[in-house]
């Protein structure tokens, strides 16, 4: 292999048998008619990352409002009964649907293709598509909710019209899910087989099979529910039976799926952080791929089967899912031990995330154990909370570690020192408040807004749970601070490899041109091609 | 030799094959008295999780179901992992007979099929929970986004020449689309003007007419007499044209049709002749005699 001493962008090694690359086709148009006719991968991504991030900080307001509003036990302060229970349905299906999967999806559709050298996605169209799907969607069962719609809501079209717009949503991130897998899994360039492909990638893979695997179930659960709300409730009963049926997604251990990208992202940024090779990486791919394989939870649905948080299934998922989140930690422990660390702010917050989302596992654990007698409190909650705002620190890490790839421009990396101050602090006590009050017994609250009998330090659980969750909004607006200036393409360009990166991502511009690459990739022999050049290049001068 | 990717998928397949079996079984309640002397009975309980539900019960049948569902679906990507050998690129180059497996190609147009439908399937989702006629106009745009979307999707990977590729599909689509497009654009104008006509008195309905004619007509002879229109004012012009047909349509259909019962009348009681004093607003048309044979019944009546 023929290499250079130069910038890794520059380098195009191996030219002789490296395939041609396609030519280019001619300029598409720019400003709206751009927008709306887009094909390029990086365009829908970033759209998808925008307005997920608006929806996120948006949601986790509405969120911080329904934790308020357990602070005073006896009553409701601000909310009435009923937006009280529409804006907890919202919330969730808002944080997970319209903030955190999206917000993934779209860094996968920026980052994912450049990191396994290809010039766009698979199905470029159909990613576009699901983004105009999803958005339409989402303002949909928006406009529903605001309708009186949702599942307990009062106008029957807008009921209606809340469920099947939640579907449009599903069905749209599946199909975005559906580009992300397939790009992954077939768009590989020469030499990177599965084995040696980027850590976030492969986490993508795992993901996007889990969330389709998870989701499917979840769009028979709502197509039940439709049946039911336009049939007379011929299935699974009537109004208020209706949320309990869909909730299992907000449970672990589906629930988990949601941060499973988290791990990708650590992996990378570690790799850039300790900048050293990561070692036993197929443990690191098993670790992943096991962790995704057990956060299948779509037969967990307690509202068919309440008995199931005792069944020997659910409990043997709940212990065991912690051994490969642990494992990868060690694997990323001993990294650190290894190199030389340089505490980029991407690094810091992916090990706040993955520190909360072992603190979910870990708490899953416990709640699956019987003689504990936590099951059914809002214990299960609090496990739901850690895995939410390891997600929100794994979205970004994601944005701290590409953004300035995706955009072109500096992202303000300053305040991801601030950001992984407040989604450690934030995430820790939005999930040690559930905790708290499910450990002293405190159940979720009842159909009139009130509870059935308040626990001791419940109250000061659902304190700490609102000031996690306002921490987490304001990590998510911090976020959006950090972005904007690159987004409007203000403030310096970005470097090529900001990093010195090992992945093929950093071989190209920021942000990279049409088609990713200028020239033809060498093939790839290892899963850091760009370390491999770097050192290779070493010993030349040597 | 299984691959990477295969190892994954059919990994998670057996996890969930087992998890089914485990699952079937429990949930229909264990009887562990009988370990560790009567393991035969025991056995016989698994039977069921262990035949599928052949031989035997199953406890919750959603969950058991749910979990073979997703064990099928993660051995079958498995199995495609294998069979492509996980799209690794020498494998596909052999196939393909090529030295070097050939990247993914950028699709060479921009277009808005994608987007127009996401929007179809939103209008869907508004008829499924409102109206069946959003139902139908969004199936009816899918359908077209759809068509455009496939034709676009062959164009740009039929050659290597974005120009060529761009001209092979005007030439198959044009003599569809323009005059589909004219079509709608006709019917769209004949709708809207209409509705205005409808709503305003029949009188200024005539000067309207008139009116907006000449003014076509003016504009069209200032655009041909003018040595050289840019394309952008052009543009602008259609745009504020359409948007301008637009709000007099809704601004018709808002506003209702005029009343036509009194016109009717009138013509009628004044018997100014012609076609039109068979028509007794409200019932089918009938012969001149007819009406006159009613208004003398009703004559009679009265007496």
């Amino acid at each position: 292999m023929t290499v250079t001493e130069s910038k890794p962008e520059e380098v195009v090694p191996d030219l002789g048998a490296a395939p041609a690359q396609p030519a280019l086709p001619p300029e598409p148009p720019s400003g709206i008619a751009g927008v709306l006719g887009t094909a390029d991968h990086k365009t829908v991504g970033r759209l998808y990352v925008g307005f997920s991030l608006l929806f996120l900080a948006a949601f986790l307001g509405t969120s911080t409002l329904v934790n308020a509003e357990a602070v005073d036990a006896g009553s409701l302060s601000v909310l009435n009964i009923d937006t009280f229970f529409q804006l907890q349905s919202l919330s969730q299906i808002g944080v997970v649907f319209l903030g955190l999967m999206p917000a993934f999806l779209g860094l996968a559709l920026c980052v994912v293709p450049l990191q396994v050298g290809s010039p766009t996605v698979a199905f470029p169209r159909a990613a576009a598509a699901s983004f105009w799907g999803w958005l339409l969607g989402s303002g949909l069962l928006i406009a529903a909710y605001v309708g009186n719609g949702g599942p307990i809501g009062g106008n029957s079209d807008m009921v209606k019209l809340s469920f099947v717009a939640f579907a449009m949503v599903i069905l749209s991130l599946g199909l975005a899910s559906v580009c992300v897998v397939t790009t992954v899994a077939t768009a590989r360039t020469r030499g990177m087989s599965l084995m040696r492909v980027p850590l976030f990638s492969w986490s993508m893979l795992v993901a996007g099979s889990m969330w389709l695997l998870n989701t499917a179930a979840l769009l028979a659960n709502l197509l039940i529910v439709y049946i039911d709300t336009t049939h007379g409730q011929v299935l699974y009963g009537a109004a208020a039976n209706r949320w309990i049926q869909l909730t299992w997604i907000f449970a672990q251990p589906a629930v988990l799926t949601f941060a499973l990208p988290l791990l990708g992202i650590l992996g990378d940024a570690t790799a850039v952080a300790t900048r050293i090779r990561p070692a036993r990486y197929g443990v690191s791919l098993g670790a992943i791929g096991a962790a995704g394989a057990l956060t299948f939870g779509a037969y967990a649905q307690t509202a068919f089967n309440p008995a199931l948080i005792t069944e020997a299934l659910f409990v043997l998922q709940s212990l065991v899912v912690v051994l490969p989140l642990l494992a990868l930690f060690g694997g990323i422990a001993d990294s650190v031990r290894r190199g030389r660390i340089r505490p980029t702010s991407a690094f810091l917050v992916s090990v706040a995330g993955m520190l909360l989302l072992l603190g979910a596992a870990v708490a899953g654990g416990l709640y699956a154990l019987e003689p504990l007698n936590l099951g059914f409190t809002v214990w299960g909650a609090g496990v739901g909370n850690a895995a939410t705002a390891a997600a929100v620190a794994g979205i970004a890490a994601g944005v701290f570690h590409w953004g300035s790839k995706i955009w072109g421009h500096r992202v303000a990396e300053p305040l991801g020192k601030l950001v992984f101050l407040a989604v450690l602090a934030g995430g820790a006590l939005y999930a040690a408040g559930q905790l708290i009050a499910g450990a002293n017994g405190q159940l979720p609250v009842l159909g009139d807004g009130t509870f059935d009998s308040v626990a001791s330090n419940a109250e000061f659980g659902a304190l700490l749970s609102t000031v996690g969750c306002a921490l987490l909004a304001v990590v998510t607006v911090l976020l959006i601070l950090a972005v904007l200036p690159a987004a409007l393409r203000r403030g310096p360009k970005a470097d090529a490899d900001p990093w010195g990166g090992q992945t093929l991502e950093w071989a190209t511009s920021s942000p990279p041109p049409r088609g990713n690459f200028l020239g033809p990739i060498a093939e790839v022999t290892s899963p850091s091609p760009l370390l491999d050049i770097r050192e290779g290049a070493a010993k030349e001068i040597v | 030799m299984i691959t990477t990717g295969a190892k994954f998928y059919f990994g998670l397949g057996f996890l969930l094959l087992v998890a089914a079996v485990l699952y079937g079984w429990t949930s229909g309640g264990v009887d562990w008295g009988l370990f560790p002397g009567h393991l035969g009975d025991l056995y016989f309980e698994m039977l069921g999780a262990l035949t599928l539900g052949y031989k035997g019960a199953v406890g919750d049948h959603l969950g058991f179901g749910v979990l073979l569902g997703g064990a099928a679906a993660s051995t079958t990507i498995g199995s495609f992992m294998v069979a492509f050998r996980d799209a690794d690129d020498k494998p596909l180059a052999e196939v393909a007979g090529l030295p070097t497996a050939p990247p993914l190609q950028l699709v060479s147009s921009s277009n808005v099929w994608a987007t127009i439908g996401a929007f179809a399937v939103a209008v869907i989702a508004v008829g499924i929970a409102t109206s069946g006629w959003f139902v139908i106009a969004g199936a009816v745009l899918l359908a077209i986004a759809t068509l455009e979307w496939a034709m676009y999707a062959w164009a740009d990977r039929a050659t290597g020449d974005a120009a060529v590729n761009a001209s092979l599909r005007n030439k198959i689509m044009n003599p569809i689309e323009v005059p589909l497009f004219g079509a709608i654009v006709a019917a769209f104008i004949a709708l809207s003007i209409s509705r205005l006509f409808l709503t305003v008195p029949k009188v200024s309905a005539t000067w309207l007419f008139l009116g907006i004619a000449t003014l076509i007509f003016v504009t069209a002879i200032a655009l041909a007499a003018a040595p050289r229109v840019p394309k952008a004012a052009t543009r602008g012009l259609l745009v504020i044209a359409a948007i301008a047909v637009l709000a007099i349509g809704i601004a018709g259909a808002v506003a209702g049709p005029r009343e036509f019962h009194n016109e009717d009348e009138e013509f009628t009681v004044e018997g100014t002749g012609g076609p039109k004093d068979l028509y007794v607003y409200g019932q089918v048309p009938t012969t001149t005699a007819a009406v006159q044979e009613k208004s003398g019944h009703s004559e009679k009546k009265g007496e």
